[in-house]
Parts: C-alpha cells; structure tokens; sequence
C-alpha cells in the first residue's frame, strides 16, 4: 500500500510541461466521437489479450449489426511483449467426453500443459447454432494455446535503436520499432526470399504481400528451420516489427506528437499444424468459456458477447474506509429470467437459485420499448440469459438486490460470426 | 486543476463541448494507465482498459454528482470494474481485495505546492541520470517498461531493477 501511495505522489508531481500521450488522448476522443464505439467491456473471444475479438453492444444506428473486430493489431500502436527464450514447449489439450449441460448446450472439460494462462479443467461449451463437431474443440483450444505461445516470445530480440524519448520534448520527427504477434493463422499462398502472401480469412488477412527480409526467421516443429520447409498451402503464424513515424510540434501548451506507420517487416514466420481455420474467428468464436461466477462460485456464468440493459456507477459508496478497507464484495451472476413485473426481475442461476433484482426504472420494458429497434427488434423475455454485476457487503447472503447493489445487467447473446444477426443466448 | 476547475469543466461538456474532455482525459490518463497496468498486470492491456474506462466515463458523465466524490475517483471505480471484467475473462484470478488496494493507492493525489517543488528537486538530483530520465518516462510521460527497455537497449527486467534502485533512492532524498 505504501509502496504504491509514493507512486500517487510521484504522479501528482508532474510538472505541466509534460505534456501527456497524445496518440491515446486521440484514440480516446475518437471513441466518444465515433458512433461506432469499440469496448472491451464485452468480448466474444479471448484468444488474444489485445487482439480479442470486440463488440459494440451499445447505442447502435438502426439495423446496425454488431461489429466482431480484431481489435488494434493496426489501429492503437502496441507494445513489444516480455522476452522469452526462441523455442517453447509445445502446448497440448486434452478434453472429456462431450456432455450436455442445462443450457442445452454440449460442453466439455478441457485440461491443458504447457498452455500460458491456462492450468486448471475448465469448462467450455458449443454456441447455439455452430455446426462444431464437439471433438474440434480440442484444435480449437490447442491453436489458442499456440498463438499465445508465440505472443508471449515474441519480442526476445532487440529491436533497433531508436532516439531518446525526450525527442517528446522536442520539435522533430523519429522513428520507434515495435513488435507484434498477428493473432490469426493464415494459408501460404506464395512464399519467396522477399515476399510472403497469405490468405485464409475472410476479416483478417493482412495486404498482402508481406515484407520478408534475409533476418527473418523461420520456425517449424518448434525449432529454427529454413525458408524452404515452409510452403503453399501451410498454416503459419508470424511476428512482425512495425515502424512508427512520430512527428513533434510544439504549441501554445507544450507539445504534441502524432505518428503514421511506415514500415512492417516480419521478422519470424511459424508453420503450425492444424487448418488455418482453427487459428482464426470461424472456428475460435464457435465456443465459449463457462467458469464459476465471481463471488458466486456455485454459479457458473458464460463469457460472450452481451448487450447492456443497465449500468450505475454510484460516486458512493466507493472509498476505503480509515483502515484502508472496502466495505463490499463485487459479484456476478447469470441466470434465467424466470418472472418479470415492473422494476423486479427474477432470474435463476445455474445452481437453481432464484435472484431477485430490484432496479430502478423497468430496464425490460424500457429497452423492449426504446432500443430493440437497434438490435433488429431483439427483445428481453422469460427465458432469456442475463447476467448481473453487484456490489452487497461482504457477509451478505441475500439473493435480493436492491437498485444501490446492482451495477449492471447485461443480455447474455450468442453470437458468432461477424455480420450474424443478433442471437440471444 | 482544481475541484473547481473541474466542476466547471465538466459543466461544459454536459453542455455540449465534448472536445473539453481532453482535459480530463489529459489530466489522468498516465495514473489511470498505471493503475490498470498495476491490476493486470500488462501495459498493453492497461491501456486498453483505460480508454475505454475513459469513454465510458465519458458516456455516464450526466450520472456523475461532483458534489458526492472527485472524477478521478469515480473514474478510477469505472476502470477498476473493468480490469475485473478483463480478468474474469482472461482466465486471470487475482483477489479482489489486492484490486481494491490499487484504488486507493493511485487516484490522483492533492499535494502541496512545495512538496511538489521538493519532489521535482529530488528527481532531478537522482544518481546515476538515467534513473531521473525513466522515473520522468514513466510516472511523467506515461512510458510503459517495454518502452523504455527499446530506449535504453536492455530489458523490461532491467528497468525494473533501475526503476527500482529509483525509487529507493528517492525515498531516502524525501525521508
């Protein structure tokens, strides 16, 4: 606590001089600009922590389909990831016979090794809808667990040299190189000394062709290898450094700094094993995770896409007390919308318990009456997922929520592919 | 800015003048970053989840009652729910109560004039420069690690044994 008290100090003493990171002042006031609004408050998939699909559940133009995006690999100027040794161990995943659970959906039990992020069985289901054989799950988790392999090695190498960064503080232009894992798996379609083409998915596939250079590397079976054991028709993952261009004026309040790409160079290219398809959306976004619910963890909630019925973000209660404590507990729950009458909502969660949600205004009826039009008229009903986010003290057992606990109530969807129409869970 | 500078500020943009959002968002992006950084543990991730704290702030702002709390406290809420959101969803566990520390511990702080001229001084005065150069890169400009490993030609552990021996040193110079 202290250690990160001096560091609230520290910030606070920022001469005004310093001026602040333009790039993410722009992208922020882009998205309050823009009607398109990506959030990463909801995510269809988790195959990668920066590059995860994104979607924009809120305030939508009419008929507005909801966007799956790969977010930011080109947009948001990304960092180079922690240095790992050149091969890894190969991950592997092992799943249980398939079941079906409550929902209605066939899930399995998956265990991993040598998977970042993953160490414990965990639970993952087929989305209503996917024509997924039940034992694809395994590639699926298996390619999940490559390309973030590949994310967290990435970066070993130095990039080059690039000038101090007090060339902030300075009128000038200057060049800063980073490293990036591009999280699709993609086809070769013609692989030379100089140039890579890939193709595969329809979203992701990047201009092609791709700069290779005599530094780049290439990796098969998880050790250094050569150009010539990579070919058309093989499934690659690749790691590029970008170039960005950064341009700094100054103004009447210090200065500014805004920046173009210039350049992209790959720097490894990995053949891996499966189909392209199971590195990328079509198959990724088949499936979904289901986990014991925070603070309710006889629970079990679904990740996925959802739209927002209700938010509160109360000023109070929020602060520690004089010790330091915070007097409540953030939980989660999903369930079924078992009854409906005004401002209460009776939902059952997967346990079979029945929560009531107290709300302050008819979230259902309001968002039935004012917004499904944006959602092509999807409408909240019994029988519909939805999930809660609250906050109740810690000791608190009650399955009663008043409208000062509740933060927010989401529509649980199921959605799969870019450009489907919105599908409830 | 002051509280009441802030008011006002946030007065306009309920008005109307959204482009005086740049203000906040300029004023407390480099602690937000960090703090969110300091949750998940991962400056890229950090990043994103400021932002969109900072939208969503942006999106709630006609709920928010300055007379009730700071911005940056209630900012700092909306970004902490979020990188509990992103843990959930990342498979990530970290107790809550730890999270719960963050927020306390970095929203922004009122400090003296003074204690600010002491602690500029301090800085400056650190031994060998490159260590004044990575605080100021860091706390500052809002740096991640990575960056400063490029500048600095080494690794990310390395800042952090620089950032490290920083802090020390300075901690000594304030004592």
């Amino acid at each position: 606590m202290k250690q990160l008290l001096f560091e609230a100090r520290l910030i606070a003493a920022r001469p005004t001089t310093y001026t602040p990171n333009k790039q993410f002042t722009d992208r922020v006031m882009t998205g309050i600009h823009s009607p398109e609004i990506i959030s990463n408050y909801v995510r269809t998939m988790d195959v990668n922590k920066k590059e995860s699909f994104i979607m924009k559940v809120r305030h939508l133009p009419k008929l507005a389909i909801v966007a799956i995006a790969i977010g930011v690999l080109a947009i948001l100027g990304g960092t180079t990831y922690a240095a790992y040794k050149l091969l890894w161990e190969h991950p592997s995943v092992t799943i249980q016979e398939p079941t079906t659970n409550q929902f209605g959906r066939t899930q399995v039990i998956a265990s991993f090794e040598n998977c970042t992020n993953q160490s414990a069985a965990t639970t993952f289901e087929i989305k209503a809808g996917s024509t997924l054989d039940p034992s694809e799950i395994e590639k699926i988790l298996q390619a999940r667990c490559e390309i973030e392999a590949l994310r967290e090695w990435s970066g070993t190498t130095t990039p080059p040299k690039r000038p101090n960064p007090s060339m902030q503080q300075t009128e000038g232009t200057y060049s800063q190189t980073m490293r990036m894992t591009y999280p699709v798996g993609l086809e070769v379609v013609s692989i030379d000394a100089t140039s890579l083409a890939l193709t595969g998915d329809t979203y992701n596939t990047p201009e092609n062709p791709l700069v290779l250079t005599d530094k780049t590397q290439y990796i098969v079976d998880n050790h250094e290898s050569t150009i010539d054991q990579i070919k058309p028709g093989d499934t690659v993952l690749y790691v590029h450094d970008v170039t960005y261009d950064f341009v700094t004026k100054k103004t009447a309040t210090g200065y500014n700094t805004s920046s173009t790409v210039s350049n992209r160079v790959v720097t490894h290219v990995v053949k891996v094993d499966l189909p392209f398809e199971y590195y990328g959306p079509s198959k990724q976004n088949q499936i979904a995770e289901r986990e014991a619910c925070m603070g309710n963890p006889q629970d079990s909630c679904v990740q996925g896409a959802a739209i927002v019925l209700y938010e509160n973000y109360p000023t109070a209660p929020i602060l520690p007390d004089d010790n330091g404590e915070v007097p409540f507990d953030s939980r989660e729950v999903q369930g079924i919308i078992i009854d409906h009458s005004g401002t209460t909502l009776k939902i059952q969660s997967s346990s079979g318990r029945v929560f009531t949600l107290n709300t302050p205004r008819d979230i259902v009826s309001d968002f039935n009456r004012t917004r499904s039009a944006e959602y092509n008229n999807v409408t909240v009903e019994k029988g519909d997922m939805i999930q809660v986010r609250y906050a109740v003290d810690k000791a608190s057992t009650s399955l009663e929520l008043g409208p000062s606990e509740i933060r927010s109530v989401y529509l649980e969807l199921n959605m799969i592919q870019k450009g489907d129409p919105i599908q409830k869970y | 800015m002051s509280m009441m500078d802030e008011e006002k500020c946030i007065a306009k943009i309920l008005a109307g003048d959204t482009d005086a959002y740049r203000e906040l968002v300029e004023r407390y992006q480099t602690g937000l970053i960090i703090h969110c950084e300091n949750i998940l543990n991962d400056r890229q991730e950090g990043e994103d989840v400021a932002q969109d704290a900072f939208i969503k702030a942006y999106e709630n702002l006609k709920n928010f009652s300055a007379s009730k709390a700071r911005f940056s406290t209630w900012l700092y809420r909306i970004a902490t729910n979020m990188c509990i959101d992103t843990l959930r969803r990342n498979r990530r566990k970290i107790p809550i109560e730890h999270i719960e520390q963050h927020l306390e511990a970095t929203v922004p702080k009122h400090i003296e004039k003074d204690e600010i001229a002491h602690l500029q001084k301090c800085i400056e005065e650190l031994e060998p420069p490159k260590y004044a150069e990575i605080i100021k890169a860091y706390f500052w400009e809002g740096k991640s690690y990575q960056e400063l490993a490029t500048t600095y030609n080494t690794t990310t552990g390395t800042i952090g044994t620089w950032m490290r021996r920083a802090k020390h040193q300075l901690k000594e110079k304030l004592s």
